[in-house]
């Protein structure tokens, strides 16, 4: 009897786990686009590098071996992105390696405290972090949310797909500028600058590590292709169509095998198989988001090794 | 006339006929004039120009009056999230419009308060159509400081010649496109079969895009335009005219351009692109230098919409 029981719970726990990931997906997760095709998207792409920054430097603060800056730079035509530079304290921040950050989709941005504690971490380990918010996230809030909700997020952007394209191009070009920016405003090596993306910002990552072959190093945390609330987007703004193309950069994929977000079999496992021989993957038994301190560890020596 | 005056004549001929040959072909051109982008690119840039059509067009009547029998409108909507156009419409007073059409002025700091523009869009609606007649991001009153003195050099320093801010404002400017027929069909009632689109010069240029990736412009007049204008030296494949004019096909496209066109040159900025027509064209060529538009002109584009699309 408590063994048929038990066969019952399993059936049904399958069942269910068989009807949650059957979820949408589409063609590029097995057909990237080819490379012709994504020459084209780079075209748009493309941001103006004579635009002046216009930098304002807010309130900086040193705490525990972390100087953090609050600063906006102008990215494009009027679009001033805001964003907190964390450098280790008493280190020549032209010496030490540096990862532009894209945090994920709460409303608080880059100021999300589980971010806050990993760039802080990441600093410490002697990374700089340059971590901005994505538009409408965080200071860059313009009434497009209004609760940061699932359903919100998902009925006003991510699958509205103009407006998610628009969206995924303005952020790629923010990260280009953010590259810049370190480069000519704060004098770090060019050639040690790496993009890390936690969530939908490993999403945003995906696209804009390949985008932007400048970036040494791409780091996904807990990203993958379509969330859960997620029913479709344009070729070219599908990450399955730009994860190759990382390759031959190194790129280093964190996934957790009880992600009820991005699922591991349908949205996970399959971008995975189109990353590139040059991807280091970790699985973790965690859920969505959450990072203990051997992955913070591992992701910091990860960089550090490719960023040396 | 004297031997030695004839030699003057001729060599003042001469040197005339070689100073135009030299700025004819020595102007900058590029690859996509001779072989524009393949089908598959084509479509693949056209995902870059959609819009959100759920975003409220917010139409927003700020001025109204009537002039000489004509309902004339200032209006602002809303293109894409948070992006403002501003507008005039100008339709007849007494009887309702069928068609419509969107015009978009040339490079001139008034925008379409240009004058020119005023008096050729109250032309085209006392021949019955409804005129949409929008502000091109950064002229006339979406005017953001981009420009100062809207000089033919400030303007191709810091747009025609920046390729990715051109190809940025080219986007946005076939969105508003794309959008203005919406007030058209949507706010103003105007069949969606029976709108136009015409661009008057650097409108132009950017109606060959405009008008190849939103298809719902029954017909296409490109009024002076061309490829590349005195000053530009070189822009994106995906902001090229030349990639996209031919696609109008099979929509009619008229083109009417000056000989004497010392801005867009003949030889090198606009019969190439006519090469790119498709068979339902229409090409008409006067002795006119730049921007001029005369009556016949002006006749022979209202013959030709009203064919097209019902005023």
């Amino acid at each position: 009897m408590k063994r048929a029981l038990m066969q019952a719970v399993t059936v049904l726990a399958i069942a269910a786990t068989a009807q949650a990931q059957d979820r949408p997906t589409d063609e590029w997760l097995t057909h990237p686009v080819d490379r012709a095709t994504f020459n084209a998207y780079l075209e748009f792409y493309t941001y103006s590098e004579s635009i002046p920054f216009a930098t304002t430097v807010g309130e900086t603060r040193s705490d525990e071996g972390v100087r953090t800056e609050h600063l906006t730079f102008q990215s494009t035509p009027g679009m001033r992105v805001t964003a907190l530079l964390y450098h280790p304290s008493g280190i020549d921040i032209t010496t030490a390696p540096a990862v532009v950050f894209l945090h994920g989709g709460g409303g608080r941005g880059k100021d999300f405290g589980g971010y806050v504690r990993l760039n802080q971490f990441l600093a410490r380990a002697g990374i700089t972090v340059f971590a901005i918010d994505m538009l409408h996230y965080g200071e860059r809030a313009d009434g497009l949310f209004t609760n940061f909700g699932e359903i919100e997020k998902h009925e006003r952007l991510y699958n509205d797909n103009a407006r998610y394209l628009e969206w995924m191009q303005q952020t790629v070009k923010d990260v280009g500028r953010a590259f810049d920016f370190l480069v000519a405003e704060r004098g770090v090596d060019a050639s040690r600058i790496g993009l890390v993306g936690s969530s939908r910002g490993a999403v945003v990552a995906t696209i804009a590590g390949a985008a932007d072959q400048r970036l040494g190093a791409v780091v996904l945390l807990h990203g993958g292709h379509f969330d859960f609330f997620e029913d479709g987007h344009r070729a070219a703004a599908c990450p399955a169509n730009y994860i190759g193309r990382i390759n031959p950069r190194p790129l280093f994929i964190l996934s957790a095998e009880n992600d009820q977000d991005f699922l591991p079999e349908t949205s996970i496992r399959p971008m995975h198989r189109l990353a590139g021989n040059q991807a280091t993957v970790r699985w973790t038994p965690q859920g969505h988001g959450s990072f203990t301190d051997d992955d913070r560890a591992a992701l910091a020596e990860w960089i550090r090794g490719k960023l040396p | 006339m004297c031997p030695r005056s004839r030699l003057v004549t001729s060599l003042v001929l001469t040197a005339i006929f070689a100073s135009g040959a030299v700025a004819q072909t020595e102007r900058p051109t590029d690859e996509w004039v001779s072989n524009p982008v393949d089908d598959r690119t084509f479509e693949t840039y056209l995902e870059f120009f959609a819009y959100d059509s759920s975003v409220p067009l917010a139409v927003h009547v700020t001025a109204s009056d009537v002039v000489d029998g004509l309902r004339e409108e200032r209006l602002t909507f809303q293109s894409t999230p948070g992006m403002t156009v501003t507008a005039r419409t100008f339709r007849p007073e007494s009887s309702t419009s069928r068609g419509g059409i969107v015009f978009m002025h040339g490079g001139t700091g008034n925008g379409k308060d240009t004058r020119n523009v005023v008096n050729w869009t109250r032309l085209l609606a006392r021949a019955g159509w409804t005129v949409l007649s929008i502000d091109l991001q950064y002229f006339g009153e979406r005017n953001n400081g981009l420009f100062e003195t809207f000089g033919a050099q400030e303007k191709a320093d810091r747009l025609y010649n920046v390729p990715s801010l051109y190809l940025d404002w080219m986007i946005q400017t076939a969105k508003d496109a794309g959008r203005a027929f919406d007030v058209l069909a949507e706010h103003l009632q105007i069949d969606p079969d029976d709108i136009a689109l015409v661009g008057y010069s650097r409108g132009a240029q950017m109606s060959m895009v405009a008008g190849a990736v939103e298809s719902r412009f029954a017909a296409v007049a490109l009024l002076h335009g061309g490829h590349f204008d005195g000053l530009e030296h070189g822009h994106r494949p995906a902001a090229c005219g030349a990639n996209y004019i031919g696609r109008i096909n099979p929509r009619p496209v008229l083109m009417i351009n000056g000989e004497a066109d010392t801005d867009y040159l003949p030889a090198v900025a606009v019969r190439p692109l006519q090469k790119l027509l498709g068979p339902e064209s229409t090409v008409r060529w006067t002795d006119a230098s730049h921007g001029i538009l005369t009556e016949e002109d002006l006749s022979v584009l209202i013959d030709w919409l009203r064919i097209e699309v019902s005023p």
